[in-house]
């Protein structure tokens, strides 16, 4: 990953913004059930693995006057304690205590780290809420329904809007945070979830 | 396109699903109804760059004016994204196609071009596979 940053600064001089984005599920499966090696993958990933971003690129902010600014992408699934969701609920928990430890340790150098709590999102094609929705349905958990529609109604039902959200007011957030707007903002978990 | 009011009262599957159809336009054309260039000339790099969050954001900071760097473990991923950012461009140039949006404007592509990606796995520190710039001149929607 310092390669990456290297690469990155000789190309563009500075690095201004990072949205640690990158993340990987795991499987829905209740945990007396969930395998060890998945378990172990999504926390290099979602955790190991946001770190390291994390660290490289803010090194690089660190020689910046300017500073720069960092959005993490967390989820409500760790605050809620989503069932059958183990392997990703305890990385994105883990993620979110990053931030505010890591905002705090980069702060001498201007540099802010926020983490974003996004909750049913509806992308354009509606890829990751059909998906999500189907592998409820199949994990095997009872606080999921077992027929789609059915799922997709009670998950829907638990948010106040009524609605799911969309990407772009997951990016707005994230561009909000990363903006010069928001310079006062650092170490927060911006819950988007439309009030669940 | 389906009205904010009844967005709201989306509280069927089926209404969910019609929701995420009618969005697909407007998300489309969001990233460029706020461009106000907030992120001119700033470098914003994106990890996950090649998934659904990711190819939406590089397609706004593009729009915003920001020099892009996506970060992903797949190269088929990162393409997919390159695509969805020159659709803007064809969008905003009322172009039918990525030559036509180029002949309209050509400047604007020249501003794109700064969209650069790396394949490399996130996980691994180690692990750079390869990293190559995409110049929107090359794509074929």
């Amino acid at each position: 990953m310092k390669q990456v940053f290297d690469y990155i600064e000789a190309k563009h001089g500075r690095i201004d913004c990072l949205w640690n984005n990158a993340g990987y599920q795991g499987l829905l499966k209740p945990i007396i059930d969930y395998p060890t090696d998945d378990f172990r993958m999504v926390q290099e990933i979602n955790l190991v693995g946001a770190f390291n971003v994390l660290k490289h690129c803010a090194k690089k902010m660190a020689g910046q006057e300017s500073g720069g600014a960092i959005v993490q992408s967390g989820s409500i699934a760790a605050t809620d304690g989503t069932p059958a969701m183990c392997a990703y609920v305890a990385s994105k928990a883990g993620l979110h205590a990053l931030g505010l430890t890591a905002a705090k340790d980069v702060a001498p150098f201007n540099i802010r780290v926020n983490t974003i709590l996004p909750g049913y999102i509806g992308p354009s094609d509606g890829h990751l809420w059909t998906r999500q929705i189907d592998l409820r349905t199949k994990s095997g958990s009872p606080y999921y329904k077992t027929e789609y529609n059915e799922e997709a109604d009670r998950s829907i039902q638990t948010v106040p809007l009524k609605r799911l959200g969309n990407v772009d007011e997951i990016i707005r957030a994230v561009a909000f945070l990363l903006s010069d707007e928001t310079p006062y903002i650092t170490g927060a978990n911006l819950i988007i979830t439309g009030g669940s | 396109m389906i009205s904010r009011v009844s967005i709201l009262a989306a509280t069927s599957a089926v209404a969910a699903r019609q929701y995420i159809k009618s969005r697909s336009t407007e998300t489309t054309c969001a990233s460029l109804a706020t461009k106000d260039g907030r992120f001119k000339g700033k470098t914003v790099v994106i990890t996950g760059g090649g998934g659904a969050f990711g190819k939406e954001g590089a397609a706004y900071f593009c729009a915003q004016g920001a020099n892009v760097v996506l970060i992903d473990s797949s190269q088929s991923s990162l393409d997919s994204a390159a695509e969805r950012v020159a659709k803007d461009l064809m969008l905003e140039n009322n172009a039918k196609s990525p030559e036509d949006a180029m002949e309209i404007e050509q400047s604007e592509f020249t501003e794109i071009d700064n969209l650069s990606v790396c394949t490399c796995d996130v996980q691994d520190e180690m692990m750079v596979s390869s990293h190559r710039l995409i110049h929107l001149s090359g794509l074929i929607i």
